[in-house]
């Protein structure tokens, strides 16, 4: 038996990081949390902690150091306003399935519930934003509680826990007897899928002659993207991604017919009203993609494979719903698919296509005029940089302009914010993706209004000096919303329109290397110029003010519907 | 076409499972109508009544997503709804 070896409840929670093989936090010290900081200290560098400059750079660091390795993140704050800086960044985790662990400080455990300094419940503000959380106020619950919670957020659907520490716990000496947890009574996170229910999907595959496949960020998730790439190329299926789950087959790919959704591609949103087959891997069918799910898929029988059973129904009822993880279905459903070629039902998809690039694409991607167009720089970048690049975006119109445009080629290269759409999420989310893949090129495609939420982690970059290539592509509004106001509300431009700084100057001051380009015929020297520069480095776009992004299906138009400009 | 229906759960006991039950029910836009909680006859599992009003597929929804919380051993619902006079004890 081995001897009792007692170490303070700090020491144990490093020790105990390490034996879950975590390298890298992301955080931001203060009162209740500071003996952990003192253990992280003394450890040296067996630990590395990056300081950023909020605690929400902190957990969209993490976000992005979890999207890109598929690691657990983590996050440390302090109690109060520390850790209530992290919800936006939970909820954002929860929404896009994030494993994540986040150690908040908390008062001493005596003083909980007498509104104590810096004291707030953060078991109850992140009940609703966290797929567990949990409050230890006894160092002999501390151990167990760790070890549960990294379990849960990796295994199944992933998603963020919190660990609220009591300040005692941390400085109350224990008996380092640390077990990774492996099995826990009520949490059951593989299903097993139903061979028969599998097997009557690959039926259903082998009679239909307009399938249509989408996937989700479910099958980078389960690393099911050869799986996924073999099954529709033996079933010679037309597959499309939601937002998500762009990257997990290459871009070029001739049965990848691109993005599902509002501002997705033509063809699949078109023919998906046509589809007499819809199967349905790791995705959960949200409005952005359905627009009225009363209207979506009228032809379709729908087979829906989630590792999650309550996404089941939830938003779409499907006539068969697999439980189950993406890459072991995939396999089995490979096995029992027959070989088939849909000739005439890809050739509407290329006929939609090449409407496509003739209404939109060909005009997006032009360098001709004298203003630069977001999607033509972003398709420069594309051609320009290595093709191993991780790609991370802000949200708003330039994020739909990098899906649409940058041609994705490795699984889990792009990272976004998806389900809770949240500004400010980039910046942080690229320093977090280039300490996970140092040895890959990282470029963060921001906006202008996005930046400016977050753009203090700037002097994270230069501190750490994390080789980020930050791009804003300024057009001087809220650009999304301003689209909104011209097309729906008669151009009244409410609070939309931004004063900015000299982001050069700023960016400059902070000291990065920065650069800005303002004509098209610039273009592929601003790119020239961030490659070339060793190290992070910053590049203003100014952008045509008033570009839109089309296609686009607006609120309740049936997908079928959608617009390939300004009605 | 909205019923009254009666969930039950068996959860594991610790603090914040009652939290985590009701704000899923809030996030349904759901308020609920009536509530028990007690110990079970198994020690340390909670077992939970509570009555929402609602219509079918979000009943199903619901019990759906309280089954996948981490300390809940089982949720289900009556299949028929419940009757006016039905709850009084």
């Amino acid at each position: 038996m081995n001897e009792p070896n007692y170490i303070s409840g700090a020491d144990a929670i490093i020790l105990a990081l390490q034996t879950e093989g975590v390298e890298t936090m992301f955080g931001y010290p203060g009162g209740a949390i500071m003996p952990l900081y003192d253990a992280i200290y003394r450890f040296g560098k067996q630990m590395r902690h990056i300081l950023t400059r909020h605690e929400q750079g902190a957990i969209h660091a993490a976000q992005g150091f979890a999207r890109v390795s598929g690691k657990t993140g983590v996050c440390i704050t302090t109690s109060g306003p520390g850790a209530t800086n992290l919800l936006t960044g939970l909820a954002d985790a929860f929404a896009d399935s994030t494993p994540l662990v986040c150690l908040t400080g908390q008062v001493n455990a005596r003083l909980i519930g007498s509104d104590a300094f810096q004291e707030a419940d953060i078991l109850g503000l992140t009940t609703p934003v966290t797929k567990w959380n949990i409050r230890i106020t006894d160092s002999a619950d501390l151990l167990q509680g760790l070890a549960q919670a990294f379990y849960i957020a990796r295994t199944g659907r992933p998603g963020p826990v919190v660990v609220d520490l009591a300040k005692n716990v941390l400085q109350e000496r224990i008996n380092f007897d640390y077990q990774i947890c492996e099995v826990m009574p009520s949490y059951h996170p593989q299903p097993v899928p139903d061979d028969k229910k599998i097997r009557r999907a690959a039926d259903w595959i082998n009679q239909s002659e307009r399938p249509i496949l989408f996937w989700g960020q479910g099958v980078l998730l389960s690393d099911a993207s050869n799986e996924l790439r073999l099954l529709i190329d033996k079933a010679g299926l037309p597959a499309a991604s939601t937002l998500l789950g762009l990257s997990a087959i290459p871009a070029d790919h001739p049965l990848n017919m691109g993005m599902l959704g509002m501002h997705g591609n033509y063809a699949p949103n078109v023919l998906s009203a046509k589809a007499d087959l819809i199967i349905a891997v790791g995705m959960r069918f949200d409005d952005r993609v359905t627009s009225d799910p009363s209207t979506f898929l009228p032809n379709a029988r729908v087979i829906h494979i989630d590792i999650d059973a309550s996404e089941h129904g939830k938003v779409m009822q499907p006539h068969l719903a697999v439980a189950g993880d993406a890459a072991r279905v995939l396999k089995s459903l490979f096995e029992y698919v027959e070989p088939a070629m849909h000739e005439d039902w890809l050739a509407e998809f290329t006929a939609l296509r090449a409407l496509e690039s003739d209404k939109i694409m060909n005009s997006d991607l032009s360098l001709s005029g004298e203003q630069i167009l977001m999607g033509a720089f972003v398709r420069r970048v594309s051609e320009l940089f290595p093709r191993n690049t991780l790609v991370v975006t802000d949200v708003g119109q330039h994020q739909m302009k990098v899906a649409r445009y940058f041609k994705l080629n490795t699984p889990r290269s792009f990272v976004t914010s998806g389900g809770l759409g949240t500004m400010g999420f980039g910046l942080p989310a690229a320093i977090g993706a280039k300490i996970a893949c140092p040895g890959q090129p990282v470029v963060a495609f921001l906006g202008d209004g996005g930046f400016q939420m977050t753009m203090q982690e700037i002097m994270t970059i230069v501190q750490e000096q994390t080789d980020v290539k930050v791009v804003v592509l300024n057009n001087g509004f809220l650009g999304m919303v301003r689209q909104w106001q011209e097309i729906f509300f008669a151009k009244r431009y409410a609070s939309t329109e931004l004063l900015n700084p000299d982001f050069v100057k700023v960016v400059d001051a902070m000291g990065l290397p920065s650069k800005k380009i303002s004509v098209s015929s610039e273009v592929d020297a601003g790119i020239e110029w961030m490659m070339a520069t060793k190290g992070p480095c910053f590049l203003e776009v100014v952008t045509d003010p008033e570009e839109n992004v089309f296609p686009m299906v607006p609120p309740g138009v049936p997908v079928s519907e959608m617009w390939l400009e300004k009605n | 076409m909205k019923n009254s229906y009666l969930v039950t759960v068996y959860a594991h006991d610790r603090i914040g499972l009652l939290l985590r039950i009701a704000q899923l029910v809030t996030r349904k836009n759901l308020s609920i109508e009536r509530l028990t909680l007690h110990e079970s006859a198994v020690p340390g599992v909670t077992w939970i009544n509570l009555v929402v009003r609602t219509d079918v597929h979000t009943i199903h929804t619901l019990v759906k997503q309280l089954e996948k919380q981490i300390e809940v051993l089982q949720a289900f619902h009556v299949v028929e709804p419940v009757r006016v006079g039905q709850l009084i004890s």
